[in-house]
């Protein structure tokens, strides 16, 4: 009798794990992976389809082109998980009954949750947010951009910057820089999250007169006054303003009793388990583990909980831990890029950004759909971790 | 302080990112006011930062403790 | 997950644009995770000498003049710094031919940094395991 896997969820995480289970359990495992959509999409894109650099056509595919053929999908939306019946109730109606769980749900967009950021903001963390956004930086003919968080936790803490540090080139070869001022508005009290990075990328934001505002947690905003207000109580004009909006757990996590305030998942920092079901496992975006929520976090801790639930399964102790890998790029425009690599044992040690580092992003990005969710890539990959914190 | 007493616990200890100040924003982001949150932090920023934004945002800073090798916040959400 | 497959190359041409090619590859494989081994024979051995390693090799003759300018007008980082970047992105190892070191009257001294070591043919089959591309 094969042990069931469930999958919720087919992003990256849900994917990775899924095929891993099946290329190592074979017939001793029934997985299924089971995702609202079918579809798979690549959400580091929707940066570079903002800026005009990509159309999203080879963002989104069909889910069931990347599992191997021995994992079943289930096009349905989960409502209700029972850890003690082990079962996941579907919109459907239906009903699957699991051994093993692993909820790979991710994180959803809540840009209602912030009074004016619909009406008075642009975005790019999603493909239509990208595309409005495209088209407003199409018509813009210069003034007071602003870049900023509306939410915490968000995904790919890079993200901001990023888009920051582009824009102003975008607007130099638009010829209207020298007519708009650029601004990042930092939730902390710095550019970046990690401190040796930001470190790299404040003089180079100074070299392009571009403006950091710090400890800044967008509240609010006024779209007809064009305004955004902080938590902290700061006011600011803007003629156009990007935003990071609030992201919050899947209403099947909350709905389930099984997430924090924010629905996500009280997960293990080494096993993934979620809190004190000893058969269901989280990982990526859905955690409330206070790392990165970035698609590289989810690539990293995939093998671990397929290994754990394999082992479990063959009757052996599980051995594999996460030990906190993350690998981001961070682009900072003009064609280069650095990269942040660390774990829980080893901080990072981004390198001065260079165009090597650009072109590593650029290829990895479009060679993700034949490796990545189908575990075609070495353990270590993408790159290595640094020399002087190699293992 | 007893544990009881604490709304929300995040051990950052190790993870450079979002990093302790980040983790502990949202927890007050997404919390209610009165929660007592807990932080735990490896990071020799904490001890600036934390409490540089706590008092900027208004909320209060209960407790700061030196551990074997880290550092322990408390912070009450006020507003 | 999968183990990784070296991605060998016997670099031989030492024009500006096979040169740029080759390092491109290397960025590319070092960061999908495969280890690079690259081995420097004749004129790009020659190409990698420290005292002439960013000067202009020119270009292979089928670019013709309009080849040329295209490269010439690329705004990118010229292929030693790609060698060395590559190095950081992963796993980057660039040895010497010692026949073309014997043949080319070159010592360790003469060559750049980038140059980790002096290989015999074997020594490099040794460590390519798997294909071995030839530029």
């Amino acid at each position: 009798m094969p042990a069931r896997v469930v999958v919720l969820g087919g992003g990256v995480g849900g994917t990775l794990v899924a095929n891993l289970l099946d290329k190592s359990l074979g017939h001793d495992a029934r997985v299924t992976v089971v995702d609202p959509t079918g579809m798979h999409d690549y959400q580091p894109g929707y940066l570079y389809v903002a800026l005009g650099e990509a159309s999203g056509h080879w963002l989104s595919r069909d889910e069931r082109t990347l599992l191997r053929r021995g994992v079943d999908l289930a096009i349905e939306e989960a409502v209700r998980i029972h850890p003690d019946a082990q079962t996941v109730q579907l919109r459907s109606g239906a009903s699957i009954e699991w051994d093993y769980l692993v909820l790979a749900t991710g994180a959803r967009l809540m840009h209602e949750a912030i009074p004016g950021l619909a009406e008075g903001s642009f975005g790019f963390y999603s493909l239509p947010d990208a595309e409005r956004l495209r088209e407003e930086l199409r018509r813009f003919t210069g003034g007071r951009l602003l870049v900023g968080v509306a939410g915490i936790p968000y995904k790919c803490p890079p993200a901001p910057v990023e888009f920051t540090m582009m824009v102003e080139e975008y607007l130099r070869k638009k010829d209207i820089r020298d007519r708009s001022e650029v601004t990042l508005l930092s939730p902390l009290n710095r550019a970046f999250t990690i401190e040796s990075a930001s470190t790299l990328i404040k003089p180079i934001m100074d070299e392009r007169g571009i403006e950091l505002a710090t400890f800044f947690n967008v509240e609010e905003v006024d779209a007809s006054a064009h305004t955004v207000t902080s938590l902290e109580g700061e006011k600011r004009d803007y003629d156009l303003l990007v935003l990071v909006p609030p992201h919050k757990g899947q209403q099947v996590v909350i709905d389930s009793d099984l997430g924090d305030a924010g629905g996500w998942l009280p997960a293990d920092k080494f096993t993934l388990q979620v809190a004190e079901h000893e058969q269901i496992f989280a990982l990526g975006d859905a955690t409330n583990l206070p790392i990165s929520k970035s698609g590289s976090t989810a690539h990293f801790e995939a093998p671990v909980i397929a290994s754990r639930i394999a082992s479990r399964i063959r009757g052996t102790a599980p051995t594999e831990q996460y030990g906190g890998r993350v690998m981001c790029f961070l682009e900072t425009g003009n064609g280069k890029a650095t990269a942040l690599r660390f774990d829980y044992e080893h901080p990072p040690v981004p390198p001065q950004p260079n165009r090597g580092w650009h072109m590593a992003k650029w290829i990895f990005n479009r060679a993700y759909w034949e490796t990545v969710p189908q575990g075609r890539l070495p353990e270590h990959a993408p790159g290595t971790m640094p020399k002087e914190v190699a293992r | 302080m007893e544990t009881t007493d604490i709304t929300r616990s995040i051990d950052a200890r190790g993870m450079p990112c979002p990093g302790p100040l980040m983790s502990l924003i949202g927890a007050i982001r997404e919390g209610t006011v009165g929660d007592m949150i807990e932080v735990l932090s490896s990071d020799e920023g904490s001890k600036t930062d934390i409490p540089a934004w706590v008092a900027k945002a208004g909320h209060e800073l209960v407790e700061v403790a030196d551990d074997d090798g880290y550092s322990h916040f408390v912070i009450r959400k006020v507003r | 997950m999968t183990d990784s497959e070296t991605f060998s190359v016997v670099l031989f041409s030492g024009t500006d644009d096979k040169l740029q090619a080759a390092a491109t590859l290397s960025v590319g494989a070092a960061v999908m995770g495969r280890p690079v081994q690259v081995f420097l024979q004749y004129w790009a051995l020659d190409a990698f000498r420290a005292d002439r390693i960013t000067k202009d090799h020119g270009v292979a003759p089928e670019a013709g003049p309009e080849g040329a300018a295209a490269l010439a007008s690329h705004n990118g980082a010229h292929w030693s710094e790609l060698f060395r970047q590559a190095a950081d992105v992963g796993e980057v190892h660039i040895h010497a031919c010692a026949d073309s070191m014997e043949l080319l009257h070159i010592t360790k001294d003469d060559l750049d940094p980038l140059v980790e070591g002096i290989w015999g043919v074997a020594s490099f089959f040794g460590a390519a395991d798997g294909p071995v591309t030839f530029i």
